[in-house]
């Protein structure tokens, strides 16, 4: 009799045992989904206030301080491992590899200073640009990005800034680059390299 | 009497704190697909940046 009692009571404590231990783990495996769930809702929302990204192509430049209206080409990289220039003086180039005008990241766009024969080129006029200057690149699609000038700088060839120039950004970014400084017959190349850093400010 | 009252509770503890890291092992680690626990990194330079600056000067 007293050995049934105790096998009674110990079958008592197992069952109870499991039910507890049961109903805990799963309280507390809904909390952890709960956070989880609110995660997810706040990863969802920054999603929703990112920049929408259009699907189109950088395919004009405008630029009314310097009366600049071009077509803007395509490029990747040169064989030397440079970025790729425009095919003729009056074009920019986009580097397509790299960010998109109007996401987030350095996109970044150059262009001609001069031609062989000493006439200008499409960024002749680059270096007249100043703080809160406006450039507007509108796509194949019709959105346009319109960005104002926030630094110039100005580089030897030899020191140029390439990661920086094309980094990422928390913001949307439109660097131009031209040549600057003198030009060497031997290495027919220009000393420096003209920045002009600028950040979104609309688009439409 | 209070001996046996003691081992069923040690039982009972026991089989409790078993149950309850069992289950919550299996079930709660998140599924390393799990999108809610994903993070992107934002990369710190363009994926396939140039090596060098343009060459933007004397185009023919």
């Amino acid at each position: 009799m007293k050995n049934t009692l105790f096998l009674f009571i110990i079958s008592i404590g197992i069952i109870a045992g499991i039910s507890i231990g049961y109903g805990t783990s799963h309280h507390a495996i809904n909390r952890n989904k709960q956070v989880l769930g609110d995660h997810t809702v706040v990863q969802n929302e920054r999603a929703n206030t990112a920049p929408t990204l259009s699907p189109g192509v950088p395919e004009t430049i405008t630029i009314p301080k310097i009366h600049v209206s071009a077509k803007v080409e395509s490029v990747g990289m040169d064989s030397l491992g440079r970025m790729a220039v425009p095919t003729n003086a009056t074009d920019t180039a986009w580097y397509s590899p790299g960010f998109k005008p109007g996401m987030n990241g350095s996109a970044v766009i150059d262009g001609h200073l001069d031609q062989v024969t000493g006439a200008p080129a499409v960024f002749w006029n680059l270096k007249l640009l100043t703080m809160g200057d406006t450039i507007s690149v509108t796509e194949d699609n019709g959105k346009k990005y319109t960005f104002a000038v926030s630094e110039i700088k100005r580089y030897p060839y030899n020191t140029f800034p390439i990661k920086h120039v094309f980094a990422a950004s928390d913001v949307p970014m439109l660097n131009l680059i031209t040549c600057n400084g003198t030009w060497d017959k031997t290495s027919k190349n220009y000393s420096d390299r003209l920045v002009v850093y600028s950040k979104l400010v609309s688009e439409n | 009497m209070i001996k046996k009252a003691v081992i069923a509770t040690g039982v009972f503890a026991v089989s409790a704190m078993a149950v309850a890291t069992m289950t919550f092992a299996q079930t709660a680690t998140p599924s390393p697909t799990s999108g809610a626990t994903t993070v992107t990194v934002t990369p710190t330079t363009a994926v396939s940046a140039p090596t060098s600056a343009p060459n933007t000067g004397r185009v023919n």
